[in-house]
Parts: C-alpha cells; structure tokens; sequence
C-alpha cells in the first residue's frame, strides 16, 4: 500500500497534464486574440466582423479605398509603405509586410518550403524504385525495355522547352511587358497539353499491350513478378506526375489570363515566379523519371 | 533571365539529354545516365528556377530539400544495400532448397 501512494500521486498529475496544456493554450490564444482587436487598424478588421458592426463596415471601406489610392498613411499600420511609393504596387501588398521585396522573398521561400516537401514525396517513391531494382534487376530491366523511348524522349524535350519559354516570360514581366508573358503562357500551355496528350496515348498504347499489372500481364516467365513491380512504378509515378502537370497547366493558364489584362507590373510580378517555380519543379521530376523508367536499362538492349 | 541566357540553358539542357542517350548506349556509362538526369534538374533549378540568385531563406530551403532527400534515400536504402542473404545451407551443411520464383 505504501509503495502504492507515489504513483496514484505520479498518475494524478499526468492526468493534470493534458488539462493544463489546454489552459495554457487557451490563455495563450486569449491573451494574443485580445491584444490583437486593440492593435488591428481598420483596414485589417475582417469581412465578417464588418458585416456585423456597421461602424466598423465604415471604417474598413474608407481605409481600403484609401490604401488602394494609395494615400501614405492610409493604415500602413506595419509600415506596408516602405520601398515603395507606387499606388499600382502598393495596393498588392498585404499588411503584414515591410513592403513588396519582403512580400516577394516571403512567398518564394514559402513556395521553396512546398517543394522541399514535394521532393520528400517523390524521393519516397525513387526509394521504392532503387530498392526493388536492387532485387530484381534483371527482370525491372527487363520490362523497362517494353516502355516507348521515342514517346518519353519527345515528352522530355516538350518540358524542357515549356521550362524555358515560360523562363523567358518571367524575365520580360520584369520589365512591365505583360503581352510577352501572356505569349509564353500560352505557349507554356499549349507544351504542357502536348506532353499529357503524348502521355494520354503512350498509357493507352501500354494497356493494349497487357502492360498493366496483374492477371493477363504479357510479360511472363521468370521475370514477370520483376516486371510487375516496375509497371506499378511506372504508373504510379508517371501517374503522379501528370497530376502535377495538370495542377500547373491549370496555374499558368491563370497567369496568361491575368497577364492578358494587364494585371502584372514591372514592380509586382510575385504570382508569375511562384507559379514558374512549380512548372519547373514539374520538370524536374521528369528529369529524374525519365532516366530512371526509359533510358537506364537499355544498355545490352 | 536574358533571352539569350534562357536559349542557352535550353541549349545545355538539351546536349545533356543527347549526352544521356550516348551514355545509355555504353555498358561502362551505364551509371551515368541518372547522374546526368540529376545534373540535368540542378542546372533548372539553379538558372530558370533562379535559385542561384536567390537569398534569404530560399537557398536554405532548398538545401533543407536536398538534405532530407538524402537521409531518406540514405537511411531507407542501407539495409537493402548491406545486407547479404546467407542460405541456411550454408550454416548447416543442409542441402539447398531451390525456390521457383527467385531472380
């Protein structure tokens, strides 16, 4: 009984524990939502709170007329002016920023952030790969030969080619030119549709060919349980990757369509660096696929 | 990016995916072929995705990419690449068992 007391003891206070986290958190969240209403200056007071209180719809739409004139002083409450002197400019600049460049840095190294994860996530499925061909090399070689190159190789030159020109569109909004940029979009758009409808046709052609994994697959003998594992690669990956290439299509058809009504400036580009950061992440990985699925276990072929 | 530094890149990147078939085709660069893939999406990240001018907190993300890569691709694949399969025939001095499925 004695050696029982410490450790109802001990068990009560871990039972406190999770209670006091959630205080702690409450308090916290209290503490920073209260100091926030007195510090927030009008223009930053949210839809729904203008909604409900007509004086603060009043305030909020007189500041945000202000700020999108761009009358200095206008609620630049985190000092939102600085660097910066241009209305056109300044009105794209959120609140919570020093000015455009600290805005700028701020969304690249977040876009930066993304794709670090998105390289976790495509390193996870090279992993799968490496490891599995170490096992089987003969028999992933062996189905690695049954893929179409020509169709791979022309695909590799299309993204190599969107990367670029949209590259190009990115230098020429620097300098205010939004009808170039909205050209390379749309070239930009029309290589991406080239690549999926080539990819569209190469996974049809391999279905008919029974290359899809599991009863009925045409590669048999020995090698066919190797061979699986590389077409499950092979579409899981390819598979993955056109998904991405749709999400960016989608992405720089906006930006042809923002560009084509003026919507960048010379000074506020951000969104167009963002997205050809991602279109050319999407090449990337095809950069590494490709070799990978197409060209490495040709040798001996 | 220059037009003409842009068409540059473009010029490199596509001598490199050439250079990747040549090596294909040789059985003592077999293992250069993804090595040049990999050169191939540096070159792109560090000239159209302008990461060799970036500063801040960019660099270190993309540093932080290429780090994590690593220890999951290190990490994942160290037991596949250490570890050896010793038959049990070997320990015992038992015959072998002929398995119909292995490679």
């Amino acid at each position: 009984m004695s050696s029982a007391r410490p450790a109802t003891r001990r068990s009560r206070f871990l039972a406190l524990l999770p209670g006091l986290g959630l205080f702690t958190g409450f308090l916290v969240a209290w503490l920073s939502s209260t100091g926030r209403e007195r510090e927030t200056p009008p223009m930053h007071v949210g839809r729904t709170e203008a909604r409900r209180h007509p004086q603060l719809r009043t305030q909020r739409r007189s500041a945000v007329l202000r700020l999108r004139r761009g009358e200095p002083g206008s609620g630049g409450y985190y000092g939102a002016w600085a660097g910066s002197t241009d209305p056109q400019i300044v009105r794209h600049i959120e609140f919570q920023y020093e000015g455009m460049q600290h805005q700028a840095e701020t969304a690249l190294s977040g876009m930066w952030l993304f794709l670090t994860t998105e390289v976790v996530f495509f390193g996870g499925l090279f992993l799968l790969y490496m490891v599995y061909r170490l096992r089987h090399l003969d028999g992933i070689a062996e189905a690695s030969r049954h893929t179409e190159l020509w169709i791979g190789t022309v695909n590799t030159v299309l993204l190599l080619t969107s990367s670029a020109v949209f590259s190009y569109g990115v230098g020429r909004i620097k300098e205010g030119d939004n009808r170039r940029l909205f050209w390379a979009s749309v070239v930009t758009v029309g290589l991406g549709l080239a690549f999926l409808l080539l990819k569209f046709y190469e996974w049809w052609d391999d279905l008919q060919k029974n290359l899809f994994p599991g009863p009925g697959f045409a590669i048999t003998g020995s090698h066919s349980g190797s061979a699986q594992l590389f077409w499950s690669f092979y579409f899981i990956g390819t598979g993955l990757h056109a998904i991405h290439m749709i999400i960016g299509i989608g992405l720089v058809a906006w930006v042809a369509w923002s560009a084509r009504r003026q919507r960048y400036l010379a000074g506020w580009f951000t969104p167009v660096e963002v997205v050809g950061l991602y279109w050319s992440f999407v090449d990337m990985v095809w950069l590494v696929l490709f070799p990978t699925i197409y060209l490495v276990d040709r040798v001996g072929s | 990016m220059k037009p003409w530094s842009v068409l540059a890149v473009w010029l490199v990147l596509l001598l490199l995916l050439a250079l990747q078939f040549v090596a294909a085709g040789l059985p003592i660069l077999r293992g250069a072929v993804p090595v040049i893939g990999l050169g191939m999406a540096v070159l792109v990240a560090l000239t159209f995705m302008r990461l060799g001018s970036s500063r801040g907190l960019t660099p270190a993300f993309a540093l932080a990419g290429v780090f994590w890569l690593c220890i999951l691709i290190g990490l994942g694949s160290l037991d596949s690449f250490t570890r050896h399969d010793i038959g049990i025939s070997a320990l015992t001095g038992a015959p072998r068992i002929q398995h119909q499925s292995s490679e």
